[in-house]
């Protein structure tokens, strides 16, 4: 089967905006106060080794994507195992961050609609894309990239005048272990989700380097989400930060230009809805490649359409509720994800350099 | 009501993309159909709104043992 | 095949909206009244506008219709039964919140508007100083078309005669909820003039909490704004005395900065305060007050700085009275000395009431208007 690849630049945009995701609009990292500039500084640096593991194995093995390196490695039975946990943890990640979207959508608009109907059409649109495969989502990215950075900086010159920035004051007001809490809180989330993207990459075009598609776009991607939170801590203070779903848009309501420039909330809706499309598509990707994977069948699209029901279903039953989420979001999300995000793939990593290397010897 | 509108949206589908492969291959046929029952059935169970299984409780429960094991190890 | 399913699709997608809401079914409310019911219900009045006849003929009427329940929100929903109309409530201006529930806590009230996502966190917030918050509503509105509105456009429009200090609702809510600053709302009464009862702003109501604890007045409230920085114009009216020569001096403020530094000395916190104006002679109403020379410049800066010193303190020590740190000493402190802050932070607002302050003013004469020496008259 051929092979899909991605440009460097269409490559770059899918992972930023991946990380952009529920990020934006979610509070993460609340724990580290008014120093959240620096823990989302540190998490970005401490995501870049990882995606360097990430990198490594994409070019160990340039001619197959995450499944089947892992298959390769650790042999039918054992590989497969792996293949089986990961596509859980994509199909998981997938259905929280449907469930982020519908949430939004329902508490600061649509009310009354029950939530399975946004949620239904908005995953709709993920699984064709899904179909068309990797290369459209990449092209997608690329175009729907430009606006996500026009509106990064049209908001952030609006907001300029709002700003406020006492609230970071003083520095390291509570030392240092709230912001190693809130660094370990946005690393989980969103920076080393990118595992996902790594499982839903197929190959990349040829003389494009794996490595600089993931430090470039975790470091943009830092750039992104320590932009967002700065402005909104600034705009809205520590506090209300914490306390609040979705602070960027709260933050965002109170532009007010003159009386001429107002209500711009929409603009924070709109880059999150990119940014969630990019990323519930990336999730479905991985998991019906998965699938496919673990059950030997060389084409994953035939599985798209009910695995697309099952995750619309599933984020259905993750929470009772919105604080639930939230909760989830921050304080069992980091210790679950640690496993799938950090070990597992140093595992495959020592594991992919021992079988290259007999590989070589042979 | 809504539990029949279901059923027959999901068999339309399954019949329609069935079609659309333009190929005869049995047991991508079937896998493709147990794939759809699961979401059928856990749709299902959503519209009647019987909660049966929460892999969030679950992982919660898990780690909060975890950590209280971790906590009492270090006293 | 394909078509029909993206025909089927569209069908779904363009049927409709679920949350669909008709200009002519709604009651757009504009501002909202809470008092105090019996026992413990809340009597909830609130302003709105409907929309009389259709097409270009079409015109907007304010009416105030009211309701009592046990919560806030229960009372808003009761107003269907007298309206029949439910109420959007995106456009609100303000809030008005009678004293007696601004002195039992108003956090009941907020947390109904801050969860509510229709309304907008930068509605106006304001203290009655009437009997009933709902008499507000019921004033003459002068230029606009509805009391909410006209209220609105006061408190937007109030830096060039600073008589009070306008809070929108999220900025209270950041500071009720930020360490070391106490929130303030202004306060609006009535005045009669002849037969009609027209709305004023004036002074603030200072808390403890969200427990209201006492009143500022106009001056006090002038000299809170150039505390807390607020960018704000105001005229300070004062009389000149120099060797048998009197005049009535207006200045106007065109800047004002004001910086704090905290001193600790034997565990005792003085906190240095530092307020530089910049000043215009606004008007001179004695001829032979001659502001070119430099004497009776500095004469003139010595006397403004004098009065907003001794107006300030005197708004500091009435602060200091109820525990309330309207000013915000507490967060300069946490700013500035962190450390010095976690010692005191639990107890802040009874280290607050015995607070040294030293204050100083600076204001500087920049300009004299249109005019450099006083106008000299001839016989």
């Amino acid at each position: 089967m051929k092979l899909e690849v991605l440009s460097e630049q269409q490559a770059i945009s899918l992972m930023v905006l991946f990380i952009s995701g529920s990020a934006v609009v979610l509070s993460i990292g609340g724990q580290a106060g008014g120093d959240i500039w620096l823990a989302v500084i540190l998490s970005g640096l401490l995501a870049l080794p990882i995606v360097t593991v990430y990198a490594r194995l994409h070019s160990l093995y340039p001619h197959y994507d995450a499944f089947q390196i892992i298959i390769v490695i650790f042999g039918n039975t054992f590989g497969r195992l792996i293949c089986l946990v990961y596509t859980w943890f994509a199909f998981h990640l997938g259905a929280l961050v449907l469930r982020n979207f519908g949430e939004f959508i329902i508490t600061v608009g649509l009310e009354e609609t029950p939530q399975l109907f946004p949620v239904t059409l908005f995953a709709l649109l993920c699984l064709w894309i899904v179909k068309e495969g990797i290369e459209v989502l990449g092209r997608w990215s690329n175009f729907f990239f430009r606006f996500a950075i026009i509106i990064v900086l049209i908001t952030t010159a609006l907001a300029l005048p709002e700003l406020n920035m006492d609230h970071f004051r003083p520095f390291l007001f509570n030392g240092i272990m709230p912001v190693l809490q809130g660094t370990a809180n946005v690393f989980a989330f969103p920076f080393a989700q990118t595992i996902v993207l790594w499982l839903a990459f197929s190959g990349f075009q040829k003389r494009s380097s794996p490595y600089r598609i993931y430090w470039l776009g975790i470091l943009m991607g830092t750039l992104v989400i320590l932009i967002i939170t700065t402005l909104v801590v600034a705009i809205i203070g520590v506090e209300i930060y914490k306390h609040s779903y979705f602070p960027a848009y709260i933050a965002i309501a109170r532009l007010n230009i003159a009386d001429f420039v107002q209500r711009l909330e929409i603009i924070v809706a709109i880059m999150f809805i990119i940014s969630s499309f990019v990323k519930v598509s990336t999730c479905l990707l991985a998991t019906c490649k998965g699938v496919a994977a673990i059950t030997n069948f060389h084409d994953y699209r035939f599985t798209v359409t009910p695995i697309t029901l099952l995750m619309i279903s599933t984020s259905y039953f993750l929470f009772d509720d919105i604080m639930q989420m939230l909760f989830w979001a921050q304080d069992i999300w980091p210790i679950y994800a640690f496993p799938f995000q950090v070990i597992l793939p140093i595992i495959v990593l020592i594991g992919g350099e021992y079988r290259a290397k007999s590989l070589k010897k042979q | 009501m809504q539990v029949v509108l279901l059923t027959t949206t999901l068999i339309l589908i399954v019949i329609a993309e069935i079609k659309l492969w333009h190929q005869k291959d049995t047991p991508k046929i079937i896998f493709y159909c147990i794939l759809m029952l699961c979401a059928y059935g856990l749709s299902v169970l959503q519209m009647t709104e019987t909660t049966i299984f929460n892999p969030s409780v679950l992982i919660e429960t898990i780690i909060s043992a975890l950590q209280n094991d971790n906590s009492e190890g270090l006293r | 095949m394909k078509h029909l399913i993206l025909l089927l699709i569209a069908a779904l997608l363009l049927a409709g909206c679920w949350n669909y809401r008709e200009i002519d079914n709604l009651a757009i409310a504009l501002g909202l009244a809470v008092d105090k019911g019996e026992g413990d219900s809340y009597i909830v009045t609130v302003e709105i506008i409907n929309l009389e006849g259709a097409g270009p003929e079409s015109e907007f009427k304010p009416t105030t219709v009211q309701a009592q329940s046990d919560t806030i929100f229960g009372a808003i929903r009761r107003l269907i039964t007298v309206t029949g109309k439910k109420l959007y409530w995106a456009h609100a201006k303000v809030v008005i919140i009678s004293e007696e529930i601004a002195r039992e806590g108003i956090l009941p009230i907020l947390d109904f508007v801050q969860r509510d996502a229709e309304i907008r966190s930068d509605v106006w917030l304001l203290v009655s100083k009437e009997e009933t918050a709902a008499e507000i509503l019921a004033s003459t509105p002068l230029v606009e078309s509805s009391i909410s509105q006209q209220l609105s456009q006061i408190l937007q429009h109030h830096a060039p005669e600073p008589k009070s200090i306008p809070e929108e609702l999220w900025n209270f809510m950041q500071k009720l909820t930020a360490p070391g600053i106490a929130p303030v709302i202004a306060t609006v009464g009535l005045v009669e003039q002849g037969e009609e009862k027209l709305t004023r702003i004036k002074g603030v109501a200072f808390f403890r909490r969200d427990k209201m604890v006492g009143w500022l007045d106009g001056k006090e409230s002038l000299a809170l704004s150039y505390l807390l920085n607020e960018s704000i114009s105001g005229l300070i009216v004062l009389r000149y005395e120099e060797s048998g020569l009197t005049a009535q001096i207006t200045y106007e403020v065109v800047g004002n900065k004001t910086e704090f530094q905290p001193f600790i000395k034997d565990d005792q916190i003085t906190m240095g305060i530092v307020t530089n104006l910049q000043v215009i002679l606004a008007e001179v109403a004695n001829q032979k007050v001659d502001f070119s020379q430099p004497s009776v410049r500095s004469k003139l800066e010595s006397d403004l700085a004098e009065h907003l010193e001794e107006l300030m303190k005197r708004t500091i020590i009435k602060l200091q009275q109820y525990n309330s740190d309207a000013v915000g000493l507490g967060s300069v402190l946490r700013r500035r000395d962190p450390e010095a802050w976690k010692l005191v932070a639990d107890d802040w607002p009874a280290v607050f009431g015995s607070l040294q302050t030293d204050i100083r003013v600076k204001p500087v004469i920049r300009a004299s208007a249109l005019v450099s020496k006083p106008i000299e008259m001839r016989d």
